[in-house]
């Protein structure tokens, strides 16, 4: 028998063919396995099985004297465990390593169950969203524009929302261009312009703009006041629109002024002339 | 007979251990002011909000349709509806006039100081709760001020950058604020938001009667006890707090009624005259303007011109009194204490609040503007400085008995 590949493993039992291991070990160990003597049968016959038995116990009789029980696994230490011993220490650690488990489990079960959590809101969040009827009823509207005098502005309501429609006169298109000084945004770089380039409506149509009735500040209607005169919000007044909630002005086209609380031009909603047949709320699918 | 009933109930139940635990042996300083009154009206006006808010649910139709003639329905029809619908509006506004009536007292005697951070949080929350349940309630009848002011608070959310304007058609469930909203507001108003309100309040006095109730003069009473444990310089809450608050509450309940009874509208501070017109979403009302209780963030709102900063701006004058606690380095809790930077900054501070709250109700003008950008920043000021001020000012000696 090699002394060395064999260290620590005798022969033993009823015939001599189950491999035993013993050890002395020092004072540190002893005070934790209860003994300084280890005498342990390895319950096998098999000599590759009993070294890999042997170097796993040497492993754990290093931790052991590193005081890092943890580290240990479950087998090992129900093998150091003898009813005639005291283990606290090592039931400790056996306790300490099922904490560690509880700790991983726990935390596996609470990662599912937060997983979990963005589909169990799906129904809640999504059953606020527009409904089928309600996106049907926000569908496009349509009317016949050639009835409105020069300089008449109307409303219409598109999704309930207002949409101005102003007949310009000539005039005021060719005074348009006065007001630019004032403006924030002349050219309507900032928003998302559909018609940019068209026509100084701003719409698809040279005569006739088509704006969003809602004040991009918070959302109030603007009143439209097409009168050139000095008014209480601006004594040179050109003709615009003039929101009463927070003082946002825009110029006939919508367009904002400086140093007003609308950060933006008042948006041109989607629309198509079919003569003087005007559909808000589509593109033409055929243009 | 009786008694044994109580007593099968009681070895089931925890009656005279919560009775003698929470009132009739819990103590309390025993002088305290006028000021700490509000906090048990507060209590009483939600009791009432909540009463008179489960008869109105009864005749009220939550659709576009109906809404609003439900309200002329519950004002001319059900019998005493009127007084029913006039106590809840009363209510509100009282509600919010009490609980800054509550905050302010909270300021001037450091109510938030350690150990009492938790119970000023539990309450910043309960501000907080009830501002979005008083913006919901306000929706409901479906007049034009409640759609309009719907669409500017709704439009906030749409200065969100990216997903702003797909929330606020989620929060509408619609393109405009219809009945879809309504019905939703509704459940949020009558069950949601009262939930929390209610287990808020309760978070409040559970955490309020764990570290004890402060006192104007700041004293800490529980340095002097009794041989029984009990501070000195404290009775029990029941009966002598209570009954002491009775007077309080009998003429609270006066001016209650003289509201409720012959200024309902509170001069159109309390229900917005536009609210008597039906919500038309094409026609925005000559002057919007919210209910007085939020008028001075909604001026901080327009005080700045973007949307968003106001947004930020707004969100923050709210969210800043929750960090009070950490911005009051004094070593006093008491205004009577303080030196005289701290008394300067809360008068200058409620000099701010009120006029911003004068400016929210009236329409812009150019010295309103300036005046609001100038209110804005004393309001911040207030809190912001406040590490320093309180830290180099001169207090004076707190006495050690009350």
């Amino acid at each position: 028998m090699n002394d060395s590949t064999e260290k620590y493993l005798t022969l033993r039992g009823a015939n001599n063919d189950i491999y035993f291991f013993q050890k002395r070990v020092n004072d540190t160990i002893a005070e934790v396995i209860g003994t300084n003597f280890i005498k342990k049968s390895l319950k096998t016959k098999i000599l590759s099985e009993a070294l890999a038995k042997r170097d796993e116990i040497l492993d754990a009789l290093a931790n052991i004297e590193k005081l890092k029980l943890t580290n240990i696994s479950d087998e090992v230490l129900n093998l150091f465990k003898d009813e005639d011993l005291s283990t606290e220490k090592l039931d400790q650690a056996s306790y300490e390593r099922s904490l560690q488990r509880r700790k991983v489990l726990i935390g596996l079960t609470s990662a599912v169950g937060i997983a979990g959590l963005p589909f169990a809101a799906t129904p809640f969040i999504a059953a606020w969203n527009p409904s089928a009827k309600a996106k049907a009823l926000g569908s496009s509207v349509k009317l016949d524009v050639s009835k409105m005098q020069y300089g008449q502005q109307i409303q219409v309501a598109w999704r309930k929302q207002p949409i101005f429609i102003i007949r310009h006169t000539s005039e005021a298109l060719d005074q348009l261009d006065k007001s630019v000084p004032k403006l924030a945004d002349p050219e309507s770089l900032s928003i998302d312009e559909p018609y940019r380039g068209r026509f100084v409506t701003r719409s698809l149509n040279s005569e006739y703009s088509v704006l969003s009735g809602i004040c991009t500040h918070l959302g109030c209607s603007p009143k439209y006041h097409p009168e050139v005169e000095p008014k209480p919000w601006d004594s040179s007044w050109n003709g615009g629109f003039f929101c009463p909630c927070h003082g946002s002005m825009f110029d006939l086209v919508g367009r904002v002024y400086k140093g007003v609380p609308a950060p933006s031009n008042l948006t041109v909603p989607p629309h198509f002339f079919e003569g003087s047949i005007l559909t808000i709320g589509e593109e033409r699918s055929n243009v | 007979m009786i008694a044994k009933m109580f007593n099968w109930v009681n070895d089931r139940l925890p009656i005279v251990n919560t009775f003698e635990r929470h009132l009739s042996k819990h103590p309390v300083p025993k002088k305290v002011n006028f000021w700490y009154l509000f906090g048990a009206l507060a209590t009483i006006v939600l009791i009432i909000q909540i009463l008179s808010g489960i008869w109105l649910m009864m005749p009220y139709s939550n659709t576009e349709e109906g809404a609003f003639a439900s309200i002329e329905y519950i004002m001319r029809d059900v019998d005493y509806g009127w007084v029913i619908r006039y106590m809840h509006t009363t209510g509100a506004s009282l509600f919010f006039a009490i609980v800054y009536l509550h905050m302010f007292r909270g300021l001037l005697y450091g109510s938030y100081q350690k150990p009492k951070e938790l119970v000023w949080l539990f309450g910043c929350t309960i501000y907080l709760v009830m501002m979005a349940e008083g913006f919901l309630g306000y929706v409901l009848p479906y007049g034009q001020m409640s759609y309009w002011g719907a669409q500017v608070i709704i439009s906030l959310f749409g200065a969100i950058p990216y997903i702003g304007e797909s929330l606020e058609v989620w929060i509408r469930g619609d393109y405009y604020i219809s009945g879809i909203t309504i019905s939703r507001f509704f459940a949020l108003h009558v069950v949601a938001l009262p939930l929390i309100l209610i287990a808020l309040v309760f978070l409040h006095l559970v955490s309020l009667h764990e570290v004890g109730a402060g006192n104007p003069e700041g004293v800490d009473i529980e340095k002097f006890r009794d041989e029984d444990g009990v501070p000195i310089d404290s009775v029990p809450f029941f009966p002598y707090k209570v009954l002491s608050a009775l007077p309080a509450m009998g003429i609270f309940g006066l001016v209650f009624c003289v509201i409720m009874f012959f200024f309902p509208e509170g001069g159109g501070y309390f229900i917005e005259l536009a609210n008597f017109e039906e919500a038309n979403p094409l026609v925005t009302p000559e002057h919007i303007a919210p209910v007085w209780y939020y008028s001075p963030f909604y001026t901080m709102l327009r005080a700045v011109p973007d949307p968003l900063g106001g947004l930020i701006v707004m969100a923050a004058g709210v969210a800043i009194f929750f960090v009070v606690p950490w911005l009051d380095r004094s070593n006093v809790a008491s205004i009577r204490y303080k030196g005289v930077y701290s008394k300067l900054a809360i008068t200058l501070f409620v000099a701010s609040f009120i006029t911003l709250g004068y400016l929210g109700t009236v329409p812009v003008t150019e010295i309103g503007r300036i005046m609001s950008v100038i209110c804005t920043f004393l309001y911040f000021a207030f809190f912001l400085l406040m590490p320093i001020y309180t830290s180099f000012e001169k207090t004076s000696k707190v006495p050690d008995r009350l």
